[in-house]
C-alpha cells in the first residue's frame, strides 16, 4: 500500500491487498436497528470488509454515509440547476403580440445565422 | 460538481497530476465532469492523430475514464441549447485577442472556438455545475450568465491543474 493510493470510504485501497481484521469503530451516538440485508449483498460486504480490515456492519454504515452524501450533493446540484433555469426563463418578458410569426425565409435565415457574425 | 474546461481536461493522462486529482474526486463521490463540447474538442485532437499509437492509447484511456465514471459527461440538451442561443444572440465573437493562441486564430477559427465555449458554458449552467477554466472567454460569458440570474450564477473558478 502506498501513501498516494486512493481513499475509499475512509480506507486506503491498493488493489486486493488483504488487511488483518481490526475492531470496527465504536459509535457512541449510534442507535441499534434491525436491518434485513440481502444474502448476496452481505456476502459481498464480508468479502470487501475482510480486505479493508473491518466488519461488514461497519462497512454497511460507511456505504450508507457515502451514498447519502452523494445523493445530497446531487440533490443540491439539481436545485442549483433548477434555480438557474427558472431565473433564465424569468428574464424573458412575455409579449402580447398576437399569433403572427416570421416568414419561412426569415426563420431559415435566422437559424442559419448562428455560425455567422454578419 | 466541477466541470473541467478543455485545457485542464486535456491534462488528464496516465500518471499525471490531473489523473490523480480525478481519481481522488471520484473516490470522494464527487467526480469531475466535462461537457459534451469539451469531449468533442478532446476527441477531435485525438482523431486527427488516429493511427499514432500514443494518441490511440490516450483516446482509449479517456474512454475508460468515462466508462468507469471517473469523468462524467454533461449533455448539451434542450435547456443548454436555449441558454447557448441567448448567449450567442447577445454577444458577438470577442474581437480582442484573449491569449497568444487566440491571436494566431483566423476569424472563422475564433468563431468556432467561441461557439464551443458558449456550448460548454450553457451546458455547465443548466447542469448546476461550476466550470473550472482559466480561459478569458469564460470570464466574459460568466458575466452574461450572471445577468440572467441577478449576479448569483457563480459559474467559473480557476482550473485546478
Amino acid at each position: 500500500m502506498r501513501a498516494d493510493d486512493p481513499l475509499v470510504l475512509g480506507f486506503q485501497v491498493a488493489g486486493s491487498t488483504a488487511v488483518p481484521r481490526q475492531r470496527a469503530p465504536r459509535r457512541l451516538d449510534a442507535v441499534k436497528r434491525q436491518v434485513s440485508v440481502p444474502a448476496e449483498v452481505w456476502q459481498r460486504l464480508e468479502a470487501v470488509a475482510s480486505q479493508l480490515g473491518t466488519t461488514p456492519n461497519d462497512l454497511l454504515v460507511r456505504f450508507a454515509n457515502s451514498g447519502m452524501a452523494q445523493a445530497e450533493r446531487l440533490g443540491k446540484t439539481r436545485q442549483v440547476a433548477e434555480a438557474r433555469w427558472a431565473a433564465f426563463n424569468a428574464a424573458e418578458s412575455p409579449r402580447d403580440g398576437g399569433s403572427s410569426v416570421p416568414s419561412i425565409d426569415e426563420l431559415v435565415a435566422a437559424a442559419e445565422a448562428y455560425g455567422s457574425d454578419e | 460538481m466541477i466541470a473541467l474546461d478543455t485545457t485542464p481536461a486535456a491534462k488528464i493522462a496516465p500518471n499525471s497530476l490531473g489523473y490523480q486529482r480525478a481519481v481522488e474526486a471520484h473516490a470522494a463521490g464527487d467526480p469531475y465532469a466535462i461537457t459534451s463540447a469539451v469531449l468533442t474538442e478532446l476527441l477531435f485532437g485525438m482523431e486527427r492523430k488516429r493511427g499514432d499509437a500514443g494518441w490511440d492509447n490516450q483516446r482509449q484511456f479517456l474512454h475508460s475514464l468515462i466508462d468507469a465514471g471517473v469523468l462524467t459527461v454533461l449533455p448539451f440538451d434542450d435547456r443548454a441549447a436555449a441558454v447557448a442561443a441567448r448567449l450567442r444572440a447577445i454577444r458577438r465573437v470577442p474581437s480582442g485577442n484573449t491569449s497568444a493562441k487566440a491571436a494566431q486564430r483566423s476569424k472563422a477559427d475564433s468563431r468556432v472556438a467561441w461557439v464551443m465555449d458558449l456550448h460548454t458554458a450553457a451546458t455547465v449552467f443548466v447542469s448546476g455545475a461550476i466550470l473550472a477554466s482559466d480561459d478569458a472567454h469564460h470570464a466574459t460569458i460568466a458575466s452574461d450568465l450572471d445577468s440572467f440570474t441577478g449576479g448569483e450564477a457563480h459559474t467559473v473558478v480557476s482550473a485546478p491543474f
